[in-house]
């Protein structure tokens, strides 16, 4: 190996290894998202084997997020950590596929910058810590679109294998794969439709010239001469690379066909019917915009229209730049205010500074005129206005004639999926910046990328600590409260413990053993989730346990433990965060 | 002889493609509704592996004929009734028990801290629909129920053995009107969810008038099983 290759790779690892420090001092297990606890229920029942794929809970189909969770439960046991390796491998192994891509493109040295990027990109570090679904989703589907590179490249069956198995494998995790889907899609069809423009002559002749052949050969009954000429055809697709693309995703269907003629309670093609009908929170809103902004287009003016279609940039683009300068303040306090809300902890933004530094790279690109850059472009182009103006369903109906278009349902977190390409341009323009020969080019250029990369990193880790405590925060009160019930005090698991709905997420499931590390092992049935103040003293079990963020509810309850602190948050975000979420203090109660 | 990666690959999937057809011919799909009448209740092993024949549906779609919503949190896993036979004579209550499973629990997007889901109510419920009917018929409120059966009582339980946070179980006694006799009743269970958040201003659903009261600024989603049981009233 090359001197020059061995500090790449050393600077790689280097990468790598900051990010494998984030992810595990940083794993948080479910998050407070409502979708997290799902996915550890389900590697729960894999385990247990009581897991059923069952199209009423969109959850169960998503196997190639909850198998891998179930892996990690039974390589390294139960606990927060092995509930979150499937998201921290995913954003460990995005790294090295983003490297491969800036390399593949560009050089080196794009490589690292991209593998730098998206390795403290903001939105990506905060999800990559939980149980979700998007960091696996966005690693598997950067991978398919790096084999699928390689591919094109070598013309190797394996590599366009190994892409429609991990398209399938994308579309196992979530329905949002079909982002990724529909862009091969269409990249298939235009290679398919260039290669035939550019042999159409040939092409055109040999279609002639054989089905000539094969007319005479009916006529005169040359069996033996249909045969070969059949067996040729064979060999010729046979020899196309690409064909195995295609061959990738039918053997990934079948798999997953036979996986659910087992499992499901609605037979083998579940995973398609169900994911293609799927819709989510139609009519919510976030931030005050619709999630789907069309779901009332009929009555929906004009401007109401553009409003939502801001749902993302609004995300993206969080610092409000104009604004801040429309205060005249003086440069120094202008400064601070900037500072505060790049650097500070506190500010609501999963997105920093990063689709500024992608706006900034993407107008470097477009000045050198590097059409290296066109492929990913157009990639990061596609996975952003789909997202934006792409469509859940276009439900056709013929009597009477017309078509209802529904935008498709929109998350900030859903972007990760364009965090790869984003990554590999800002690596590129990153990249470009730095190999001017002039030195008074080259200078700034160097200066100019040293603190942007700057920035970028200290944006993502007060973005990233933010998110952190903010997740952590109700998790580490339900583990206290966990924690005395099942260390401290006289249960034993067969005692009934009741915990108030919003204690779900850090509580739900986690398994393997009779009071598993919090609670909520589904199969110990023990716990008793959503009581309320409206919940009748009578239902309480008498020598049971309540977890509850009040005084207590009924007269026949003791005080047996209170947390009134979070343990590991600093006492800032405590403040900070108190009194929004409104459960501290938490108590249990011993029911007498 | 050797064979080509392509070759190789086209034998994997027809391989795969055989074993698919037999594991399918194995477990043929469900076709239709179908009548499960029993009265003996089944082990908790039994009710896990019964999970099945599940269908979802829309019901509420105001000013549109376009689905609002969708549950995608709980399915009913099983219904039956307790009648000792498939008929059940008028005036004579008989227990129709629905199993619930799912996560009990709501994705209330993207801000969705644990305090939200203190906004959140769910509401399980039961109800019917005649042969041949396309949407579920709430009792009491969308049709006429009253004029064919009588609520006795109803009740939620957590079916011993099973988790409470992921299993209810509903009994409902019915006492069907004379108007009744002579048909056949397909019950199947019912799931509605309504969602109340007050930091939602903006949503499709302002009202939602469910039982005679008004719920507010809420989806609700509804279930029916596939899964019916069906009752001959004499």
């Amino acid at each position: 190996m090359k001197r020059r290759d061995v500090l790449v790779y050393l600077v790689l690892a280097l990468i790598i290894a900051n990010a494998a420090a984030y992810g595990f001092t940083h794993y948080e297990g479910p998050s407070v998202y409502g979708d997290d606890p799902n996915y550890l229920y389900l590697a729960s029942s894999m385990l247990q084997g009581t897991y059923v794929m069952n199209p009423g809970y969109i959850f169960s189909l998503r196997v190639m997020q909850f198998a891998p969770i179930a892996m990690f439960y039974a390589l390294l046991g139960v606990h927060t950590y092995s509930a979150s390796a499937w998201d921290i491998f995913s954003y460990l192994g995005a790294i090295v596929v983003v490297f491969l891509l800036g390399r593949f493109f560009y050089n080196d040295r794009a490589g690292l910058f991209a593998a730098f990027t998206i390795s403290i990109f903001p939105l990506l570090t905060k999800f990559a810590v939980t149980t979700g679904e998007d960091p696996p989703l966005m690693f598997v589907c950067s991978l398919a679109i790096l084999m699928l590179l390689y591919g094109r490249k070598t013309h190797k069956p394996k590599y366009y294998t190994a892409s429609g198995l991990l398209l399938v494998a994308a579309w196992l995790i979530s329905y949002e794969a079909g982002v990724i889907l529909a862009f091969v899609a269409v990249l298939a069809l235009f290679d398919t439709a260039k290669r035939f423009y550019s042999n159409r002559k040939h092409l055109s002749h040999v279609v002639f010239a054989g089905c000539r052949s094969l007319k005479e050969n009916i006529t005169k009954r040359k069996y033996t001469a249909i045969y070969m000429q059949a067996r040729g055809l064979y060999t010729w697709i046979g020899k196309q690379a690409s064909v195995f693309l295609f061959l990738g995703v039918v053997i990934g269907l079948l798999l997953t066909f036979i996986f659910s003629a087992n499992f499901s309670n609605s037979g083998p093609y579940v995973t398609i019917t169900r994911n293609l009908n799927f819709y989510s929170k139609v009519g919510s809103s976030v931030n005050g915009l619709p999630t789907i902004p069309t779901s009332n287009v009929r009555t929906a003016t004009l401007n109401e229209t553009l409003k939502t279609l801001g749902f993302y940039p609004n995300d993206m683009f969080p610092y409000h730049i104009f604004q801040l300068l429309g205060l005249h303040q003086q440069f120094l306090q202008l400064l601070n205010t900037i500072k505060i809300n790049v650097f500070g902890i506190g500010t609501l933004t999963e997105f920093g500074v990063s689709f500024y530094v992608l706006v900034l790279a993407i107008i470097v690109l477009v000045l050198a005129r590097e059409r290296r850059a066109i492929f990913v472009g157009i990639w990061f182009a596609f996975m952003f206005l789909f997202l934006e103006f792409g469509p859940m369903s276009v439900g056709i109906s013929l009597d009477p004639l017309k078509i209802q278009y529904v935008l498709a349902y929109r998350l900030g977190r859903f972007l990760i999926i364009t965090i790869p390409a984003a990554s590999v341009l800002i690596g590129m323009a990153f990249a470009r910046l730095t190999e001017f020969k002039k030195l008074y080019f080259m200078i700034p250029g160097i200066i100019l990328v040293i603190g942007l990369l700057a920035i970028m990193y200290f944006n993502n880790t007060a973005v990233s600590t933010f998110w952190y405590y903010w997740q952590y925060y109700p998790e580490s009160i339900s583990i206290q409260a966990g924690r005395f019930i099942r260390y401290d005090s006289n249960a034993t698991a067969s005692t009934q413990v009741y915990t108030e709905a919003f204690f779900n997420n850090a509580v739900v499931p986690y398994t393997g053993s009779n009071m598993p590390e919090y609670l909520g092992d589904p199969s110990t049935s023990t716990l008793q989730f959503e009581i309320d103040n409206t919940t009748p003293c009578s239902s309480f079990e008498n020598y049971s346990y309540v977890i509850w963020h009040g005084p207590a509810h009924c007269s026949n309850w003791v005080n047996v433990f209170n947390v009134s602190q979070p343990q590991g948050m600093p006492e800032y975000f405590i403040e900070y965060e108190t009194p929004s979420l409104p459960y501290v203090p938490t108590n249990v109660y011993y029911v007498k | 002889m050797r064979l080509s990666p392509f070759s190789i690959t086209v034998l994997v999937i027809l391989v795969l493609a055989l074993v698919l057809f037999s594991v399918q011919n194995a477990r043929p799909l469900s076709s239709g509704q179908k009548t499960t009448v029993s009265s003996n209740p089944s082990s908790t092993n039994n009710q896990i592996s019964r999970i099945k024949n599940l269908t979802y549906e829309y019901i509420y779609a105001p000013g549109s004929s376009t689905p609002e919503a969708v549950a995608q949190m709980i399915s009913v896993s099983e219904i039956k009734t307790n009648a000792t036979s498939s008929s059940v004579k008028y005036n004579s209550p008989f227990g129709i028990h629905i199993l619930y499973n799912g996560y009990f629990g709501f994705d209330t997007g993207k801000y969705n801290s644990s305090a939200f889901l203190q906004k959140t109510k769910n509401l399980y419920y039961f109800g019917y629909r005649s042969t041949g009917a396309k949407n579920l018929l709430v009792y009491g409120s969308v049709a006429n129920f009253t004029k064919y059966f009588i609520l006795k009582n109803t009740s939620m339980t957590v079916p011993s053995g099973l988790s409470p946070a992921n299993y209810l179980q509903e009994t409902v006694y019915l006492s069907p009107t004379i108007n009744a006799s002579g048909k056949t009743w397909y019950f199947c269970g019912g799931i509605f969810v309504s969602y109340l958040n007050n930091t939602h201003s903006d949503t499709a659903f302002n009202t939602l008038n469910f039982n005679g009261t008004d719920v507010y600024n809420s989806s609700i989603l509804n279930y029916v099983s596939n899964d019916c049981t069906g009752v001959k009233v004499t």
